[in-house]
This record gives structure tokens, C-alpha cells and sequence, in this order.
């Protein structure tokens, strides 16, 4: 029976690898280049990606008024490009948008950090890890949803903001979900709550070096963005509030090169987070020769307003004209984070809207000693209500140019009656965009549109 | 090593032996011991004796021809004091008893006869199993045995019968029938092996080809898969390849993925081949089978879908002496033909270049590289040299080809040799093969060379009554390649010289303008110049490989029938590869000179890159753990028999690659230099960078789980029914996947109608019909179900030097094997005398779950999604034929292969958004629907303009606006031409055979198939100098566009879209089908001479002619179609000699 011995081993070699040592074995990483995620600093490197994941859309700065370009120079770029410059009803022309597919791929990522962080049990050791993660995570997602609404959604309008179409709010990784579009109001409440709870989350001190980290203050200044753009002043106030309590530090420009290219280093002390406009027209390294800055605009600096050297400098390929430099970004893109001058800016505006107009001025002068050469500025002691709210929403401008913000002012001071329209010239042709036109809001993509058949913006 | 040659010379048991079934013997007065090592010679059967019994032997005369063995030994050992008994291949000699010696209890005495299965007499030796008695049957079949146990066993044996064991049990008289032995019936009887089991050719079900070891020898060269073109049907070496990294690239039966891998799996010996296919010689095989539909290769599951190729190794045999062979070859070939190419002549380069420099198209403080026309020009302009001077330079260059140089410095003869020494044999319990190979590859570009030393060593032993049967074996390949020759000369201009007169290198430009480069560093730098020649002598790139296999195995028989076997291999395979750039290397001194810093004032160097070698380095290493146990149970009963085989299979394979580059090497005392790779240096001829950084190191790691199992009912050698099954895990899908995964398994039947009673064709004597249908799978590695993330390439850090990594995989828990459906139905036939006898096959592919592309709504964060949404399917048929023509002493056969093979895409999500995306050459595509994976599409032609413009076609016009129509998206718009791989392929083979000579030329044929023509490119003409010679039929004035289709000269040239489309037009694909004779084949055998010697067994001299030529080819323009990119292997002559003792 010495043969029915081996039959019987053999088998139970047979059965026996259905246990636990074959799961084992075939859970072995398949190669050392591929990094199943299986810990919290496998999901914070996803975060990590700053190529990725701190871009901002383009389309809405693109349709903005703070630059020009001459015709032969707008001829070189692409369909979208031309077509933004100009407020064409046709914006994509059947070409895939890099503004949307980016953005809602940082939401995607976002969204596999957010899911494989509720596998993880949260322990003593792991907690602040793990909510620092989750914080960063919600933040950049609320970032790219708040981003996404300024260019394919209505301004927020509390009449009709439950009525009005917003975008598509995905909130899983899945991708056999179902796209479509929530309206403006669910829109921005996800935002904010997703802001409250990374404020909650993250950890008060803004970081030294890696700008990427998100900050409560980080969380606090974007939020006042947002509130600021729906036009809730008084909550917009108050996020700057608890943001300028924890952290309120300025650069003083009397301390940077006015000669420089790149005058600002990346990690600033100003600088609460950091992301840009990867835009060719708009980049500092080849856009800035092309793009020209408004004259006018350019001339309303005063001579002792140190932003005026800091900020332009003349082309020099094309005589007479006014092109951009260095900014927060240090880099060849375009900064569109967030600063803390932002913050004393929309706390100025909401004090002033809210007519606490000697707070207002008080965060307008703190900002602007540091803007002017030393000695020179004269702080404004009092204004009328209408004269101090110009006044603030002036240095705004002044102060937030090729920041990625104006696009969304532009929305929404027309909302509130200011009745700005833009204008463009190529070629002798005029093209215009009167205040609160319906091309405020740009189409979606066609291809989205064909795959998901989510209803178009009408333009 | 040492333990290899220590096991084999334990086994070296000298005997003598032959082979044939047949005695012939002529003998006057020899002694026995001469007659019995004669009849050794030719029965193959081996004599065991005492010198004692011999002492008292006569000499004997004997004369017998073609006499049965039992005659000549009865012949010999009449009138002997000497009987004999012939156990299995024995022949025991002994006294004759006279009496017997003791006497056994309840002893009988028995009578019986011996017949075969119709009853006729047989001579036989009966044996009483466990004593010496023993006795042989006379003619009529009877004999008696007396004195023999009424329990014992009588133990039958007769030459081409299967032995029988009887027991008698009290029996007294016995009849007993032999059945004729199945594989002696048929010598060349053919035994596929699947890699788990060997199935005979007469039960197989499934698609098979079989290569002995007469047909891989047919063919000289130095790797193995080389031997299968133009003999296997529906198996065809793909050309023209974008890739040249693979070796080759080879397809059975099509394509059946379209992103997954599209090479076969090959099997070493049971298990999957993880090293380099070069380092196996072919020399060591002793036979190849290939598995080509579901019922032959589902057995090896996820990785067989493309086929499967299994190689037998060679192994001893038991009880034959030791038979030493050898065999030695060489090959010379010709130099490769680099006039093969069309090229636009030196004369109309030199014309074109005035016409440019006229033109004002080169600017004279260019810092780049000039060509050296216009440098003539610009000095005859500025009026450094005469015009006279001028016009000799030029008129030097009109008549200078460069690939003159090319062919006299760059290139030779290629010779290579090949030698073998192999050592096999065995006894009653043990067998043994070790060989030891040596190939030397001088190859056509001086200064490479190859060397390979192969050795392998295979014992097998029988023990505990045969029942246990203990294999060892030992691979090791050594493999060293040196690649010095780049076979190109960089970027000269085709009238430009490499060396003087003399032979001395001449610096040609490369990059930057020579007059730029010398004046730059003040002296301070470098030597800058470029020398092709110099940079031959300088070159040091090596790469040595080694490979190790070792096998275990152990098979043990529990009952008759059934046994287990268990097997374990190891390999382990490095591959290095080693570049040192010394400092007389260009490439090291442009590196250094580039990063080199000058301070002008004070003449200061200062060197990021130290003086010194660079050396680049990389390595790749692989290291594979097998492990099968498998239940073997195999049954005769009355007309029934039952083969099944289950298993299981380990696999875990790990591969490392990791690549360094050293700086500053002194090659002397081997050390180098600490280098700053983060810091942006100024370049200094602009610009900055950084010091290139390569180094990385990368892991893989293969696992699977593999159950399988397979079932062959016979009856009655009429019908058969095949079953398989496997079902295979891995860690590359994640083991979700791996739980839903389904088994891919087949079912196959034969029916041999011609075994049948009611079959009544006289002349067709065998006729056996098959089907089979089945599944096999494939594996796309760079997929997963699981979330995966990789760092990023290139930029593993973000701005703030912290890792990050981005998302390569997105979850898809849905993920599953790539799923291929095979129908196969065949009819294999053969006349009486196997006059004509094949198979024709055919079948039907369906590739369903294929790894594709989908386009996603970019909203999910995702444009596009690879999984498993696209499905192809193919069809064809292979039809073998084998005739014998004349078969007298001139002999004349004939192989006829012919294949037809087609595939299609039939479902693929993904659509490009140009036409510019489909055209081109066929070799890498974009799917399309209902169009086979490789398919050639153009632009439509509607011929050159008034000015000699080619013009396409846009919205029912023809049109010059190239733009337009590259991008325009409708599909309707561009042309199909066809396929780019064959659709018709095959071969004849045509052996001639007269006395001991015989020669058999191999026809090779491909049709069905496109290729695309390569275009004049005017980009090229103007900034390299190089494009083909259609330059000459251009179109040059009015009315040319009736006599030409090449476009004109433009100036400016404007961007590259206007030769681009020109491609791409419908007009630049050309038919490929053509008829080659690839070889041809001489052998002579001297057997017949050397029969009278005792030492040669055999001796044949060969000779072998490979890539003869082209005979028919569809296409006008001397384009061979294999070689539309590249230069034809060149002719190889071989010599060889193969001798055994």
C-alpha cells in the first residue's frame, strides 16, 4: 500500500495550495515600478504630484481682460486658444478640453486617496498622517470643483442657484458612474463643505517649503474666494478673519529685486498654497513676449508702487510694449494660489461692502505699505462708501493681475451692477463681451456632451 | 562544471553496439568474441558473458545473410557447449546445463506454443522469471521447459513484440499470443510531446507540427528558431519590423491580440523558457513540436495563444554503448549588398546642394554642421580658393559614394563556425547525453564577433526495478558578444570620405561646423573632431550572458499503468552589457567638451565631466523556480485505451535590470569620479543642462498557480476523444481576478475512417478525420485589476524634491485573461506506400476580452480605458503535403506547405481623430474595424499638379492642401491597400537522394501582402543629403506630370507635410508576394566506405547554401519585400562534418 501512500500525498499537495500560502504568493507585487497602494504615504504621493495636481483652467484667465495680443501672434496658437481670446460661441470646435480632462482627473485621483483612506483604520499613530491626507485630498478636489464652476457654470445667484445647471460633481472612482450635472447650488455646497472639513482636518501651520501641503489657512483663504464669488460677503469676511488670525504674513517688496526675472522664490512667506496656469499664451517664459498688458492699466501704477517694476517689464522683442515677469510661481507659469494679499483683499472688500470702512481701509493700507517703496506711501485715512469700495476693488486688480481671479470678478462684480464690458481688436475687427452676456459661461466639451449627453450651456 | 564532466565519466560504459535488425555474417575461423561483438554491431542487443564460458569455445565459419538474430546466434553457438537467452535487448550467454543441478518441489514440465495475434509461430525465448531456466520456441512456435514451478512466471520475449509476462498457476501447456510492439510497427514513428506528456501521432487530436532532428539539422546556423522558416505550415517569420530589438519575431496561424504579447511561448523541456532563445544549441535538440490550435496548447492556458513551440533536449538511451559524435561547420557569407538600397547619387546631391547654396539656404555663420559643398562655395565666394579649386573639389565629391568606404572599412566576409562534441549512451539502469558546443560568429561588420559555449548534461536512472526513474540535467550557455561596429558612419554626406589614400581616418562633420568647434575653445578644449574610422578603432562595447538550467526530475510507477512524476528546474539567466566610451571616443570627448566651462581671461578649464572614460553599464538578470507534480495514468483494455495526465505547476520568475553610468574612468586603476548630476551647468555652445544620469534599478516578478489536466479515450485506434483543461492564477491580475477566472480548456475527436469496416478506398490507405474546439488565453503584463501607481518617469520628484507618483492603472476589478477560441478540423490521408500522404487543416480564431482601448468621458478623470473591450478573429487553412515522386535508387520526395491566414479586428472602441493616424507602412497601427491588424491605408493619389505638386483628395477634390487633408477625419477619404504581413505563405521542399548523396533545395513563397515604398523625401535631401534615387525622375518642367509621379523641387521647402502625404500616397505601396529559394542542402553519408571499420559508426559531409535568392517577385522596382527597410542577409555558404564513433 507503499503506491496509495503517494496518491494520497500527492493530493493533499494538490489541495493543500488552495491555502492561504497560494493567496500569499500570488499577492506578490508584480513589479518594483508599480506601487500598489497599500499605505498612507502611497496615497499622500499621489497628492504629491504637483505637475498633476495643482493645475488651474485656463479658459476663464485666456477670456479675461488683463492682456492683449497683436494678430499675427494670435494666429499662432490653437483653436481653443483663439477661440477663448475672442468670446467665440464656439469654443472647442470638436477638440478635446485640456481644462476640463485635467481638472477632473485631479478629481479621480482625489477620489482613489479619499476612497483607499476609509480602508485605513485611523490609529493614534497614523491619525495626523491620515488627516492630513484626507484634508489634501478634499481640498484639491474641492480647488478643482470650484475652478470647473467659474468657467462651465453660471455665476451663483441664491434666486436661481438651485435651478441653474452646475457641473458634474464626481465623488467616486468609478468610472461606469454616471456623469451629470449638479445644479450651482449643490455645486457649491460640496465645495464648502468639503473645505470646512479640510480645515478641520489639516494642520494650522502653512508650510515652509513644500507649497503643495494644504493648510487650515490654506482651506480659510479658499473659502473666502468662494464665498466672495457666490457674493456672501459676510461669511467671506469671516473665513478671511479666521485666516488672518492664525497667519497674516505680507512680503515687503522694498525687500525684492526689481530687476529680476523670476524676483520671488517658491516658497514665499505670502504664499499659502501654490498652483498655476499651465498656458502657453499665458506662461511668463514664451507667452510673455507674446502677451502685452493694457496700457491703461499698466499706467495706474503709481512710479513709487514698487509692483510696477516688480510685476512688468518691457518686451524685448516688441518696443513700447508692457509683457509680465516673475511672479509667486517662480517658474514659467503663471501663479494662481493662494496669497495672503488675497486675503487682506477680500476682507477690505467685504468690510467695505459690508460699509466697515475704516476696517477696510486699515487691511488696504497693511497690504500696500509693504507694496510701496519705503516712506513713500500715504495711508488712506476715509472715503465715501462708493469711494473706498473702487478704491479696494482698484488695488484688487492691481494687485491680483494674472492671478487667475479676474475672470471670476469679472462675473461677478457684473452681477452686482458694474456693468464692465470687454473688448478686443485683431485685425480691425472689433469683438466684444458685454457685462453678464451669457458667454460668461463657456461650453462644455463636445466630446462630454456626446459621450454622456449632459445638457450644453447655451451661449 | 566539474560536477557535470565527474557525473558523465561515471557513466561512460564502454561496449560496443549497432543498430540495425538484421544480421548479415561472413566469418572464417573468428573467434566468438569477434562474431558476438559483429552481431552487436548490427542487432543493436548487447552480449553478456564470462571470458570463462569462451575459454572452451571453437572457432567458428559461418555464413548468413539478412538472418534473424535467433539464427545467427543458434548458427553460432551450434556445436558449442554454449546456450543463450535473450532478456528485453540482452543476450545472455551460458553453459549449457547437461544436467540440472538441483531439483525443484512440485516441479512440471511445460509445453507450449508461441504465436503472433493471427496465430502464426513465432520464435521466442521463454524465460521462468527468477531463475535461469530458460528455453527458445522452434520454428513452429512450440518449445518445453522443464523443471519450472507450477506457481512461477514465464516471461516471453521476441524481436518486434511486446514482452509478456504469463503466470502459470498451474498450467502445463500454454498458447500465448505476442502483440507486435506499436513503436516498432513504424520506425519513423512520430511522438508529439506537449511539454506534460507524449502523445503518438495516430492518437492525437489536435494541430501538431513535428520536427525531427534530421529536419533542424537541415538547416546551419547558430540559433534554433532560424531552423523552423519555411518547414513548419502556418508558422511565418515576420519582417520588415519597426522593432529591431526583438530577434526575431514569428507567428503561427496570425495574430490573435492586439496589445497583449504576440510572441509564441517556447518550452525547454517541460517547462517555459525564461532566458535568451541564443543560448540553446540547436545542435542539442532532438526534436520540436508545435502546438498550434486549442486542443494541442490549451493545455499551457493564459500564455498560449499565440501557439506554443516545445523543444525535446537530447537524453541518452538505455543499454546503448557510448556513442561519441561530433560535428563541425563553417559558414562564410558574402558582405551585405549596401548598393541595395536606392540612394540619390553623389552627382545629384552635389547639384542640389549649389542649387541651395544659390538660394541663400545656407547661412555662412551656421554653427551647425555645413555640408562640405557649401563650405566650398563659401570659400570660392569670399574668394579663399579659385574656382578652379572649387570645381575639382566639387567635381570629387560628384563622383564619391561613401558607401564605398562603408563596404571597404566597415565591412567583411562573415565566417562563422560551429563544433560539437557530444557523448550519449546508456545501461540496463541508467542513460546519459553531454555535449560541449562551440560557436565562433565573426559576423559581415569588422571588429563584432560572437563566441558561445554550450554544455548539457543529462543523466537519467532506473532504479528500484524500474520503477523509479531519477533525471538530472545541467544547461550552462556562456555567451560573449562584442558590438563595436555600428554598420553606419553617423550622419556624412553620401559623397563624403572616411579615410584618405592611405587608409587614415578623415574627420567628417557631425553636429557642429568643424570651423565653430575648433575656434571655440581657444585650443583650451578637447580635440572636437569626429572620425567614423578612429571611432571604430576606440569603440568598446561588449555584452556577455550567461545561462544556467537545472533540472530534477523523478517519475515513479505505482501500478502498471499509473505513475507520478515530479519536476523541478532552476535557471538562471545574467545578461551584462558594457559600453566604455574612452577618452578617443567622440561621444566622451563632445560630452566633456560641452560641459565644459572656459574662462577666457585667464584660459581656465573647468571640467563638470572629468577627463576621463565613461562607462555605461547594464544588467539584467533572471532567476525562475518550476515545480510540477502530475499523476500520469495510462490503461490498455480489450480495444480501450485511456491517457490522462493532471497536474499542478509553480512558476515564480523574477527578473532585475539596472543600468549605471560611471564618469571620469580610469580604466587603469579603475577608478572614477564623484559627478554633480543635480546642478544646471552652462553648456558651452549654449543653453544648460545637466550631467546625464542613468543610473536605475527595476524589479518584476512573475508568479502563477497552474492546475491542468488532459484526457485521451481511444478505442479500438478508430475514434479518439481529447479533453484539457487549466485554469491559471498570477499576481498580475490580483487575486479577485484570479478567483472568477474561468479554465480554458478544449475538446477534441479523430476518427480514422480508414480503420473502419465499411471503408473500401483501396488506394487511400489511411484517412483520419479531426475537430477540435477550445479556448487558449494570453496576457497583457501591463494591465491590472488593482489600483496601481508608478512613480513618474524621468521626474520622479515634484518641485519640492518629493516623491510622487501618478496612477498607471485604474481599478478594474472586471479585468480578466485575453480569451481565444479555436476551431480546428482536419483530415490527415496518405495512399498505399505513403506515395502522397498530408493533412489539410482548417480553422477559425475568435479573440474575445482582447486588451484594447475605449474612449472614456474624460469626466471620470479618464480619456481612455484599456481593458478587456476589443475582439478579432482570424481564419485559414494549412495544408501539408508529402510525395514520394520516384523512390528507386534515385530517390525523389517532395513537402509541399502552403498556409493561408487572415485576421480582423472586429470590435475596437478607440477611433483616432485624423486619417493621419491610419496611414503609413502597416508595421504599427491603429486598429480599425473590419480591417486586419496590419493593414497598410494611404492617402488617395490624384497625381502632380501643373507644378508639380502631388495633389490628394478632400471632399471630392483634388486638392494640395496637405494640412487639410492629413487631418481631415473622414475615414472615407484615404484608401485600404491590404495587409502588410502575408496572407498566402508556404514552401516546397524538394530532397533528391542518389546512392549516399542527397540534396534538397527549400522554396519559400509569401503573397497576399503589401508593403510601402520608401518615398523621395525632400526634407531629408536637403538637410541630410540622403533620399532615393527617384530624385532623377522628379518632375522638372511642364508637362512632366504625364511622365512622373515624383513631386518637384520646392523652395523654400516649408514644413515636411507636402513630402509627407507623398508617403503616404496610395502610389508607394507595391505587392509583396514572392517566390525565394531560401537554401539549399547537400549531405554525403560514408557509411557505406567505413562499414569495414570498427572505429567511425558513421560519417557524413554536408554543405548548405542559405538565402539563395529571390526567383519571382511582384514588384518591378528590385525590392526584395522581406527587406523593404533593410539590406538582405547576404548569401551564406556552409561546410560541415558530422562523424560518430
Amino acid at each position: 500500500m507503499k503506491s496509495s501512500a503517494l496518491v494520497q500525498i500527492l493530493v493533499v499537495l494538490l489541495i493543500g495550495t488552495n491555502l492561504s500560502c497560494t493567496k500569499k504568493f500570488l499577492d506578490a507585487k508584480p513589479s518594483s515600478k508599480l506601487i500598489v497602494p497599500n499605505s498612507i504615504e502611497d496615497f499622500q504621493s499621489l497628492l504629491e504630484g504637483d505637475q498633476i495636481m495643482t493645475e488651474t483652467p485656463s479658459l476663464g484667465e485666456l477670456s479675461s481682460d488683463n492682456y492683449f495680443l497683436a494678430y499675427d501672434i494670435w494666429q499662432i496658437y490653437s483653436t481653443t486658444q483663439r477661440n477663448a481670446y475672442i468670446w467665440n460661441k464656439e469654443i472647442f470646435e470638436g477638440q478635446p478640453s485640456t481644462d476640463w480632462n485635467n481638472l477632473y482627473k485631479q478629481i479621480f485621483f482625489c477620489n482613489i486617496v479619499l476612497e483607499g483612506l476609509e480602508r485605513f483604520p485611523v490609529t493614534p499613530e497614523n491619525e495626523t498622517k491620515w488627516k492630513n491626507c484626507k484634508g489634501m485630498a478634499l481640498f484639491i478636489r474641492a480647488y478643482a470643483f470650484y475652478n470647473l464652476a467659474q468657467i462651465f457654470a453660471p455665476v451663483f445667484d441664491v434666486s436661481s442657484a438651485n435651478s441653474d445647471l452646475g457641473i458634474p460633481l464626481r465623488l467616486t472612482s468609478d468610472f461606469s458612474a454616471k456623469t451629470e450635472r449638479a445644479t450651482v447650488q449643490e455645486t457649491y455646497d460640496r465645495v464648502i463643505e468639503d473645505l470646512n472639513s479640510c480645515k478641520a482636518l489639516c494642520d494650522a501651520a502653512v508650510p515652509t517649503n513644500n507649497m503643495n501641503v494644504t493648510s487650515s489657512p490654506a482651506a480659510l483663504a479658499l473659502l473666502s474666494r468662494v464665498y466672495l464669488s457666490m457674493r456672501e460677503y459676510n461669511k467671506a469676511k469671516l473665513a478671511a478673519d479666521t485666516c488672518l488670525t492664525i497667519y497674516n504674513r505680507l512680503i515687503d517688496y522694498n525687500q525684492v529685486s526689481l530687476t529680476a526675472n523670476s524676483p520671488f522664490p517658491r516658497n514665499s512667506v505670502e504664499v499659502l498654497y501654490r498652483s498655476s496656469i499651465r498656458d502657453g499664451i499665458l506662461n511668463v517664459a514664451t507667452g510673455a513676449l507674446h502677451t502685452e498688458i493694457d496700457s491703461v492699466l499698466y499706467n495706474s501704477y503709481d512710479s513709487n508702487d514698487l509692483r510696477k517694476s516688480i510685476f512688468f517689464t518691457k518686451s524685448p522683442t516688441r518696443t513700447g510694449k508692457i509683457i509680465m515677469k516673475g511672479n509667486y510661481y517662480s517658474g514659467i507659469f503663471a501663479f494662481t494660489g493662494l496669497a495672503m494679499d488675497e486675503v487682506y483683499l477680500n476682507r477690505a472688500e467685504c468690510l467695505a461692502r459690508l460699509d466697515r470702512l475704516p476696517e477696510a481701509l486699515n487691511d488696504l493700507n497693511a497690504l500696500l505699505i509693504k507694496r510701496w517703496k519705503n516712506g513713500t506711501f500715504v495711508p488712506y485715512a476715509s472715503g465715501t462708501y462708493g469711494d473706498v469700495l473702487q478704491l479696494v476693488l482698484r488695488e484688487r486688480r492691481k494687485e491680483l493681475i494674472h492671478r487667475g481671479i479676474r475672470w471670476s470678478d469679472l462675473r461677478r462684480l457684473n452681477k452686482e451692477g458694474a456693468g464692465i464690458n470687454l473688448k478686443r481688436s485683431l485685425n480691425g475687427q472689433i469683438f466684444t463681451l458685454l457685462a453678464n452676456d451669457l458667454r460668461y459661461v463657456l461650453p462644455i466639451p463636445d466630446e462630454v456632451i456626446a459621450l454622456t449627453g449632459i445638457p450644453q450651456n447655451i451661449r | 562544471m566539474r560536477i557535470t564532466v565527474f557525473i558523465t565519466l561515471i557513466c561512460l560504459q564502454l561496449s560496443a553496439a549497432g543498430i540495425s535488425q538484421t544480421i548479415t555474417l561472413s566469418e572464417k575461423n573468428a573467434s566468438l568474441e569477434a562474431v558476438f561483438k559483429k552481431i552487436e554491431k548490427q542487432s543493436g542487443y548487447f552480449f553478456f558473458y564470462s571470458t570463462d564460458h569462451l575459454k572452451d569455445a571453437k572457432k567458428i565459419t559461418i555464413s548468413l545473410i539478412s538472418g534473424s538474430l535467433t539464427e545467427a546466434l543458434n548458427k553460432c553457438l551450434e556445436d558449442q557447449p554454449l546456450t543463450y537467452v535473450i532478456i528485453e535487448k540482452n543476450i545472455f550467454i551460458k553453459r549449457k546445463e547437461l544436467e540440472p543441478t538441483n531439483a525443484h518441489r512440485s516441479d512440471a514440465n511445460i509445453t507450449g506454443k508461441i504465436t503472433n495475434e493471427k496465430g502464426e509461430p513465432l520464435i521466442a525465448t521463454i524465460m521462468v522469471k527468477g531463475s535461469t531456466n530458460s528455453t527458445t520456441s522452434n520454428e513452429n512456435g512450440e518449445f518445453s521447459l522443464n523443471n519450472v514451478d507450477a506457481d512461477a512466471t514465464l516471461v516471453i520475449t521476441s524481436i518486434s513484440f511486446e514482452m509478456k509476462e504469463l503466470k502459470l498457476n498451474g498450467q502445463t501447456e500454454i498458447i500465448v499470443k505476442l502483440k507486435i510492439s506499436e513503436t516498432k510497427m513504424d520506425t519513423v514513428s512520430v511522438v508529439y510531446n506537449t511539454g506534460f506528456q507524449n502523445i503518438p501521432k495516430e492518437r492525437a487530436t489536435g494541430s501538431f507540427a513535428f520536427l525531427d532532428e534530421k529536419l533542424i539539422n537541415r538547416r546551419v546556423s547558430p540559433n534554433f528558431i532560424d531552423r523552423l522558416e519555411g518547414v513548419v505550415s502556418g508558422l511565418v517569420f515576420n519582417r520588415n519590423l519597426p522593432n529591431t530589438t526583438r530577434p526575431f519575431d514569428i507567428s503561427i496561424r496570425g495574430r490573435s491580440t492586439i496589445f497583449a504579447n504576440d510572441q509564441v511561448l517556447i518550452i525547454v523541456d517541460n517547462f517555459p523558457y525564461d532566458g535568451d532563445l541564443n543560448t540553446i544549441n540547436p545542435n542539442d535538440i532532438e526534436s520540436i513540436t508545435v502546438l498550434k490550435d486549442a486542443a494541442a496548447a490549451s493545455i499551457w492556458g493564459a500564455k498560449s495563444g499565440n501557439g506554443v513551440i516545445v523543444i525535446t533536449t537530447k537524453k541518452g538511451k538505455y543499454q546503448q554503448p557510448l556513442k561519441v559524435t561530433f560535428n563541425s561547420n563553417i559558414t562564410v557569407g558574402d558582405k551585405p549588398d549596401l548598393f541595395y538600397k536606392s540612394t540619390t547619387n553623389s552627382a545629384d546631391v552635389v547639384d542640389l546642394q549649389t542649387f541651395l547654396f544659390n538660394k541663400t539656404y545656407y547661412n555662412s555663420t551656421s554653427l551647425s554642421n555645413l555640408p562640405p559643398v557649401a563650405e566650398v562655395l563659401f570659400k570660392l565666394k569670399s574668394g579663399l580658393i579659385s574656382q578652379e579649386t572649387a570645381d575639382t573639389q566639387l567635381d570629387s565629391y560628384r563622383t564619391h559614394d561613401s558607401r564605398n568606404d562603408l563596404e571597404k572599412y566597415f565591412y567583411r566576409k562573415s565566417v562563422n563556425q560551429q563544433h560539437q562534441l557530444s557523448l550519449n549512451g546508456g545501461g540496463i539502469n541508467n542513460k546519459y547525453y553531454f555535449s560541449v558546443g562551440f560557436d565562433k560568429v565573426l559576423p559581415s561588420l569588422v571588429k563584432n564577433s560572437n563566441n558561445r559555449i554550450t554544455i548539457n548534461a543529462t543523466n537519467t536512472y532506473s532504479l528500484i526495478q524500474n520503477k523509479l526513474e531519477v533525471t538530472t540535467g545541467l544547461s550552462f550557455s556562456n555567451t560573449k558578444y562584442v558590438g563595436n561596429n555600428p554598420g553606419s558612419l553617423g550622419t556624412p554626406f553620401p559623397y563624403q570620405r572616411i579615410a584618405d589614400e592611405n587608409g587614415n581616418p578623415l574627420v567628417i562633420g557631425n553636429g557642429y561646423r568643424i570651423g565653430y568647434i575648433d575656434t571655440l575653445g581657444g585650443g583650451r578644449l578637447l580635440d572636437w573632431h569626429y572620425r567614423p574610422l578612429q571611432e571604430l578603432e576606440s569603440a568598446n562595447i561588449k555584452s556577455l550572458s550567461n545561462d544556467y538550467r537545472l533540472n530534477f526530475g523523478l517519475q515513479y510507477l505505482i501500478l502498471k499503468g499509473l505513475n507520478i512524476s515530479g519536476s523541478y528546474q532552476y535557471s538562471n539567466g545574467d545578461y551584462k552589457y558594457e559600453n566604455i566610451h574612452s577618452q578617443e571616443t567622440y561621444y566622451t570627448r563632445n560630452l566633456i567638451n560641452r560641459f565644459s566651462q572656459l574662462n577666457y581671461a585667464t584660459g581656465q578649464v573647468t571640467r563638470p565631466i572629468p577627463v576621463g572614460s565613461i562607462k555605461d553599464l547594464s544588467s539584467n538578470t533572471y532567476q525562475s523556480h518550476n515545480l510540477r507534480a502530475q499523476i500520469n495514468f495510462n490503461h490498455d483494455w480489450n480495444k480501450h485505451n485511456i491517457a490522462t495526465i493532471a497536474g499542478i505547476d509553480f512558476k515564480d520568475n523574477v527578473t532585475n535590470a539596472q543600468t549605471q553610468t560611471i564618469y571620469g574612468l580610469n580604466e587603469e586603476t579603475l577608478s572614477n569620479a564623484t559627478i554633480n548630476y543635480t546642478t544646471s551647468f552652462p553648456i558651452i555652445t549654449g543653453g544648460t543642462g545637466q550631467i546625464p544620469y542613468n543610473d536605475g534599478e527595476s524589479r518584476a516578478v512573475d508568479h502563477y498557480i497552474s492546475y491542468y489536466g488532459n484526457l485521451a479515450y481511444t478505442y479500438d485506434n478508430r475514434l479518439v476523444v481529447s479533453l484539457s483543461g487549466r485554469k491559471d492564477q498570477s499576481n498580475i491580475f490580483g487575486v479577485n481576478t484570479n478567483q472568477k477566472g474561468v479554465p480554458l480548456y478544449s475538446l477534441g475527436t479523430a476518427w480514422n475512417i480508414s480503420k473502419e469496416k465499411f471503408y473500401n478506398i483501396n488506394w487511400l490507405s489511411e484517412l483520419k478525420f479531426r475537430v477540435t474546439g477550445g479556448y487558449s488565453g494570453n496576457v497583457d503584463k501591463s494591465v491590472s485589476a488593482l489600483t496601481t501607481f508608478q512613480p513618474q518617469a524621468g521626474t520622479p520628484t515634484n518641485t519640492y524634491g518629493t516623491p510622487y507618483t501618478i496612477i498607471v492603472n485604474p481599478p478594474n476589478p472586471e479585468l480578466r485573461w485575453e480569451k481565444i477560441s479555436i476551431l480546428n478540423v482536419a483530415l490527415d490521408f496518405s495512399t498505399n506506400l505513403k506515395i502522397v500522404s498530408g493533412s489539410i487543416e482548417y480553422y477559425r480564431k475568435t479573440g474575445k476580452d482582447l486588451i484594447g482601448f475605449s474612449p472614456l468621458d474624460p469626466t471620470t478623470g479618464l480619456l481612455t480605458f484599456k481593458g478587456n473591450n476589443a475582439d478579432m478573429e482570424g481564419q485559414g487553412i494549412d495544408l501539408t503535403v508529402n510525395t514520394k515522386n520516384i523512390n528507386r535508387l534515385f530517390k525523389w520526395s517532395s513537402v509541399i506547405l502552403m498556409s493561408y491566414s487572415m485576421d480582423k479586428i472586429t470590435n475596437y472602441k478607440a477611433k483616432q481623430t485624423t486619417v493621419g493616424s491610419y496611414v503609413g507602412s502597416g508595421t504599427t497601427t491603429n486598429p480599425i474595424e473590419g480591417r486586419p491588424f496590419y493593414s497598410i491605408l494611404s492617402y488617395r493619389w490624384m497625381g502632380l499638379d501643373s507644378l508639380g505638386n502631388p495633389q490628394g483628395y478632400i471632399t471630392g477634390k483634388a486638392t494640395t492642401s496637405y494640412s487639410l487633408i492629413t487631418s481631415s477625419t473622414n475615414l472615407d477619404e484615404i484608401v485600404y491597400n491590404g495587409p502588410s504581413r502575408p496572407i498566402y505563405f508556404g514552401s516546397l521542399r524538394n530532397t533528391f537522394a542518389w546512392k549516399q548523396l542527397e540534396c534538397s533545395i527549400n522554396i519559400i513563397y509569401k503573397g497576399g501582402h503589401f508593403f510601402r515604398k520608401t518615398a523621395l523625401n525632400y526634407y531629408d535631401l536637403f538637410t541630410a543629403g540622403i533620399s532615393t534615387a527617384d530624385y532623377k525622375n522628379r518632375w522638372q518642367r511642364a508637362s512632366d506630370e504625364g511622365r512622373t509621379n515624383v513631386p518637384s523641387v520646392i523652395y523654400p521647402l516649408g514644413n515636411s507635410v507636402r513630402d509627407n502625404f507623398y508617403a503616404n500616397a496610395e502610389i508607394m505601396v507595391e505587392k509583396a508576394d514572392h517566390i525565394r529559394i531560401q537554401d539549399i542542402q547537400f549531405s554525403y553519408s560514408f557509411d557505406k566506405l567505413l562499414q569495414k571499420s570498427k572505429l567511425i559508426r558513421s560519417t557524413s559531409l554536408y554543405a548548405y547554401v542559405n538565402n539563395v535568392g529571390i526567383l519571382w517577385k511582384a514588384n518591378k522596382d528590385n525590392i526584395d519585400p522581406d527587406y523593404v527597410t533593410g539590406i538582405p542577409n547576404p548569401k551564406t555558404y556552409a561546410l560541415g562534418l558530422k562523424l560518430s564513433l
